[in-house]
C-alpha cells in the first residue's frame, strides 16, 4: 500500500446480531477500508467475512433481518442511513456464482437491466454497455446468451453487469471459487486493472490467494468470533501471520509458500535462530519473505539430510474397476461422445484423482459407475462384473458417492438420524447400531452436533456428515466430487487427513478435483479426461512434467512447484516437488532429526 | 444490430397471448373437430412461415400432446362404449352412436390445438419480451415481472437439482425400499433438499436483485421497451377475421356451434 492510499470506508465499533440469534456475528468491529487498492478480508469459514461484505453492501440489515450497532462511513456518508438502492450508486457486489445474480436470458439484456433500474435514459446505455464488455474483454459477446458462455466467461458477464453503473468500490465474494486455473488467473489481472487504470476499489473474500497476494494492498484479518484479528497493509498482516508467536494459531488461507513456512517457524520456535529470525521479520527487516534467508535460517538449524524422500506406491489390491474400450455419448448428442474407445483401471487401495476440464465427462463417467445413465458401448467392470449387470442394491453396497453439495444427500431431521439411515438394512442388532453411529459421529467430530438438522450444520460439517453417512454403510471405494469445494484451509486440512485415514484402512477413493494441491498431496493415481480420452498416470510428477497436457487439459502445476524451484535453484539439497505436504515433511525431518534439535 | 426476428416473432407477446386466450375460449366452448382442426393447421401454417421454427422441431415439441390426445380419445372410446345398449356401432361389449364418435374427437382435436397455440407462443417468444410487455403494456410492477423471469430461469436448474438429488438418495438406497411407506415417503425426502436449495437461490436471486437497484417503487428506464405497433394490431384484428370466416363457414355447412357441454345436442 503506498502513502497516497486513504481510507475511504470507516466502520466504528460495528456489532451485528442475525434477527432471532443471540450470538453476534461480528463483535465490536473496527476498522478501516483503502481506496483505490484491492483490499482482502481474510478469515476462517463462519467468522462473519460475507456478513461484513453484506453489511457494506446494505443487505443488511434491510434484506437480512437484525441488530446492527456503531457506525459505518464512506468519506462522511453514514452508510447505515443510506437505503439499500441507493447503496447501489456507490457498491457493486458480485457474488460467488454468477448464475445467482444473472437475471434476464443474454448478455446485452443482463447490462442494460443495471442501468435500467438506475433510470439512465436508453440512449446512453448502448455505448455504456459496450465499453462495460471491453473493460472485461467481451466486446464480442453481446448478442451472446448467457448459457452459452463458459463459467470464465459468465463470471467477467456478472463483473461487466456491476461495471456498467460505474460504482466506485466492487465487492467481490469468492469470485473465482468456480473457475478453472486459466479463468481464475484472468479475473485477477482484470482486477488488477479495475484498480490501476479505473481506479476503482475492491473490497474481496476469496480463498484462492495465490494469485492475489502479489496484487492486494490492505488486508484485514477476522477472528472466528467475528472480532478483529489483524489490518493493515498486505506486508504488515503477513508479517505478523508469519512471524508472530500471537498469532500461531490463526491459519487463513495463504499460499503454499506461506503455509510451509509458518508451519516450519511454529514448529521450531523454540529454536534461536528462529526465534531471533522472527523478531529481525516482525522488526520490518527485509522482505516479507525472501526464500534465500529462509533457506539461511534453514542451514543455521544443522539440518540432517535425509537419504532420499519416500515416495508413494500404488498398492495394486485384490479387485478392480476397469474399463476396456468404453465409449458413451448422450442420446441427444450422437455427434458428441464424451468417451471414445477409452481404458483406465482403478485397483483396490488406490487413491485416485480424476482431473480434467469442465465439459470433459467427469460427473458423466460417475454416473455411468452409478448406472445413471447408459447404455455405454464397450465394457465397464467392477470385480469382473459389468457395472449394467450389477445390482444397484449391490452396487451401491460397494461403491458410494459423497456430491458436489452434501445436502442433496440427507433425508433425515438429525445427525443422528441421518447416520442410522444409513444403517437401517444392516444386520446390527439396535444397540450395535447405535455404538456404530456414537463412533462415526465421535470420529467424524460430530458427537457434539447430534441432534441438529443436518442442513443447519456449517458447510465443514455437511462436508464430514456425508462422507460419514456413506462409509458407516462400509463400502468398499469412495468417489468424491470436489471434497474441497466451499471449505476454509483449516476445515479441508482436517476433511483430507480424515480421507487418508480411510485409505490406510483400505478405502479405495476416486476424487473429482481441480485443486491440483490435493493432486499432488494425495492421489497416488491420477486419470486425466481430455478430448474424449481418460490418460492415466501412476504418480503426480508424472502428469505435472507432461506440460503440453497440462494445457491441454486446462490443468496448472501446483502453487508449491515454482517454490520448490526457487528454493532447490539457490540449495539443490532441497528436493524439486510437487507436493506441498513432501516440501514441508522435508524442512520439518531435517530439522526434527538434527542433532541440535534434540539437545 | 439488424433484427433477424421473423414476422411472429417480432410480434408484441401480450397480443400473441390476448389471441391465444381467445382462440382457448372458442375451441373451448366449439362444438365439431373442424373449427379445432382448421385452428390448429392455421397455427402450423403461421409457424412455419413467420418464425424460425421448423416443421420437424414443431413435430418434436408437440408429440407428447399428440400422445396425450391420442391416449385420452381411446380411453374416452372405451368409458363411452361401455353399457351402451341399441348402439348402431358395436365391438365386442362396446357399443357407440355417431354422436359419440364426435364428442370424442372434438375434445380430443381441443386438446391438440391448444397445446399446439401454447407452443407457438413459447416458441416465438423471448421471455424477457414477455416480461417486459407485461410491465409496460399490462403494467405489472417491475419487482414481480422479473421475479417470475427469474424464477423462470431457475427451472433448468432445479430439474438437475433433482436428478442429483435422486441420484444421491438412490445410493443411499431410498429408491430401493420395497415397502409401501418407504415409497409413499420418498418424495418428501426428495422435498426436503430441493426446497432448501430452491429458498436458497431464490433468496440470493432475491438480494442480487435488490443491489443492482430493482426495488419497489423504482423508476426504471427501458433499453429495448415492447410497444404495440399498428402491425401487432393488425396481425390482431386479422387472426380474429379469420378465425370468425372459418366459423361462419363451417357453421353454414352444420359443422360448427357453440356449446358448453360435452355432447352434441
Amino acid at each position: 500500500m503506498n502513502n497516497k492510499q486513504l481510507p475511504c470506508i470507516e466502520l466504528g465499533h460495528i456489532t451485528f446480531t442475525y434477527a432471532e440469534e443471540t450470538q453476534p456475528v461480528l463483535n465490536d468491529l473496527s476498522l478501516s477500508l483503502y481506496e483505490n487498492c484491492i483490499n482482502v478480508i481474510l478469515g476462517d469459514s463462519g467468522c462473519g467475512k460475507s456478513t461484513l461484505l453484506s453489511l457494506l453492501s446494505g443487505l443488511i440489515p434491510e434484506f437480512y433481518e437484525g441488530t446492527v450497532q456503531g457506525t459505518m462511513e464512506y468519506h462522511g456518508i453514514n452508510l447505515l442511513e443510506l437505503p439499500l438502492a441507493q447503496r447501489s450508486r456507490y457498491f457493486g457486489f458480485l457474488f460467488q456464482n454468477p448464475e445467482s445474480q444473472f437475471c434476464t436470458f443474454t448478455v446485452e439484456d443482463e447490462l442494460a437491466f443495471s442501468l435500467e433500474n438506475l433510470g439512465v435514459p436508453p440512449q446512453q446505455m448502448d455505448k455504456t454497455i459496450h465499453h462495460a464488455l471491453q473493460l472485461v474483454g467481451m466486446a464480442d459477446a453481446r448478442s451472446k446468451r448467457l448459457d452459452q458462455l463458459s463459467g470464465g466467461e459468465k463470471q467477467k458477464i456478472a463483473l461487466a453487469s456491476v461495471l456498467v453503473c460505474d460504482p466506485p468500490i466492487l465487492l467481490l465474494d469468492e469470485p473465482t471459487a468456480n473457475l478453472d486455473a486459466a479463468s481464475r488467473a484472468e479475473i485477477f489481472a482484470l482486477l488488477q486493472t479495475l484498480v490501476s487504470v479505473h481506479q476503482k476499489t475492491i473490497v474481496i473474500i476469496e480463498h484462492n490467494v495465490h494469485h492475489l497476494l502479489p496484487i492486494a494492498q490492505h488486508m484485514v484479518l477476522l477472528h472466528p468470533n467475528g472480532t478483529l484479528a489483524l489490518q493493515g497493509s498486505r506486508d504488515t498482516v503477513l508479517r505478523h501471520l508469519l512471524y508472530d508467536p500471537a498469532f500461531s494459531h490463526l491459519s487463513p488461507q495463504l499460499s503454499q509458500a506461506h503455509q510451509i513456512v509458518k508451519y516450519w517457524l511454529n514448529r521450531f520456535s523454540t529454536l534461536a535462530p528462529v526465534k531471533a529470525y522472527c523478531q529481525r521479520k516482525l522488526n520490518g527487516e527485509g522482505a516479507v519473505f525472501c526464500a534465500e534467508e529462509f533457506l539461511n535460517l534453514w542451514k543455521q538449524c544443522s539440518p540432517r539430510l535425509p537419504h532420499s524422500i519416500a515416495s508413494s506406491s500404488t498398492s495394486g489390491g485384490e479387485w478392480e474397476l476397469r474399463a476396456n474400450n468404453l465409449g458413451y455419448h448422450y442420446p441427444q448428442t450422437p455427434e458428441h461422445p464424451l468417451f471414445q474407445g477409452t481404458d483406465f483401471s482403478i485397483q483396490q487401495g488406490d487413491f485416485v484423482a480424476l482431473l480434467g476440464a469442465n465439459g470433459t465427462g467427469k460427473s458423466t463417467l460417475l454416473k455411468l459407475l452409478f448406472q445413471a445413465l447408459g447404455p455405454y458401448q464397450g465394457s465397464l467392470c467392477l470385480q469382473g462384473k459389468e457395472i449394467s449387470q450389477w445390482n444397484t442394491r449391490l452396487l451401491y453396497r460397494q461403491m458410494g458417492l459423497v456430491f458436489q453439495n452434501p445436502e442433496h444427500q440427507f433425508v433425515c431431521t438429525t445427525v443422528q438420524q441421518e447416520l442410522m439411515y444409513s444403517l437401517r438394512n444392516s444386520p446390527l442388532s439396535q444397540q450395535e447400531k447405535e455404538q456404530t453411529v456414537q463412533q462415526y459421529l465421535k470420529r467424524f467430530s460430530l458427537l457434539e452436533h447430534a441432534h441438529k438438522n443436518p442442513f443447519s450444520l456449517s458447510q465443514g460439517q455437511k462436508r464430514r456428515l456425508s462422507v460419514a453417512a456413506m462409509l458407516i454403510t462400509g463400502q468398499n471405494i469412495l468417489f468424491l466430487d470436489e471434497p474441497d469445494y466451499g471449505q476454509d484451509y483449516t476445515n479441508q486440512c482436517n476433511l483430507m487427513q480424515e480421507l487418508q485415514q480411510l485409505h490406510r484402512q483400505g478405502i479405495t477413493l476416486v476424487m473429482i478435483t481441480h485443486n491440483m494441491s490435493l493432486v499432488a498431496d494425495y492421489a497416488n493415481k491420477i486419470l486425466v479426461l481430455s478430448n474424449q480420452h481418460i490418460q492415466p498416470f501412476s504418480c503426480s510428477d508424472e502428469l505435472f512434467q507432461n506440460a503440453a497436457l497440462l494445457q491441454k487439459a486446462h490443468l496448472e502445476e501446483p502453487e508449491v512447484y515454482a517454490f520448490s524451484r526457487q528454493l532447490h535453484t539457490l540449495c539443490n539439497q532441497v528436493p524439486l516437488v510437487f507436493s506441498a505436504n513432501a516440501l514441508k515433511q522435508f524442512f520439518v525431518d531435517t530439522i526434527a532429526e538434527s542433532e541440535e534439535f534434540h539437545d | 444490430m439488424t433484427d433477424t426476428r421473423r414476422f411472429l416473432e417480432r410480434r408484441n407477446p401480450i397480443i400473441k397471448l390476448a389471441l391465444i386466450l381467445i382462440l382457448t375460449l372458442l375451441i373451448s366452448v366449439s362444438v365439431f373437430p373442424l373449427f379445432s382442426l382448421s385452428i390448429g393447421i392455421l397455427t402450423v401454417l403461421l409457424l412455419c412461415c413467420g418464425s424460425h421454427y421448423t416443421l420437424g422441431q414443431l413435430v418434436k415439441k408437440t408429440k407428447v400432446f399428440l400422445l396425450i390426445s391420442v391416449n385420452f380419445m381411446f380411453f374416452m372410446l372405451l368409458l363411452k362404449g361401455i353399457g351402451t345398449t341399441n348402439a348402431p356401432y358395436r365391438f365386442l361389449c362396446f357399443g357407440w352412436t355417431q354422436s359419440d364418435f364426435w364428442t370424442i374427437l372434438t375434445l380430443g382435436m381441443r386438446i391438440l390445438t391448444i397445446s399446439l397455440l401454447s407452443v407457438a407462443f413459447v416458441a416465438t417468444t423471448d421471455p424477457n419480451e414477455l416480461v417486459l410487455s407485461m410491465i409496460l403494456q399490462l403494467h405489472l410492477s417491475p419487482v414481480h415481472g422479473y421475479a417470475a423471469l427469474a424464477a423462470y430461469r431457475f427451472l433448468p436448474t432445479l430439474q438437475q437439482e433433482v436428478e442429483s438429488i435422486r441420484l444421491a438418495q438412490k445410493i443411499r438406497g431410498i429408491d430401493a425400499e420395497k415397502n409401501l411407506i418407504s415409497r409413499l415417503t420418498a418424495p418428501f425426502s426428495l422435498m426436503i433438499p430441493l426446497l432448501c436449495s430452491a429458498v436458497r437461490k431464490g433468496e440470493r436471486m432475491a438480494a442480487a436483485m435488490e443491489l443492482r437497484g430493482l426495488t419497489k417503487g423504482v423508476q426504471r428506464t427501458y433499453y429495448k421497451p415492447t410497444r404495440i405497433t399498428k402491425s401487432d394490431w393488425l396481425f390482431f384484428a386479422s387472426t380474429l377475421v379469420v378465425t370468425a370466416c372459418i366459423a361462419l363457414l363451417l357453421q353454414a355447412l352444420g359443422l360448427f356451434h357453440f356449446s358448453f357441454g360435452f355432447h352434441l345436442k
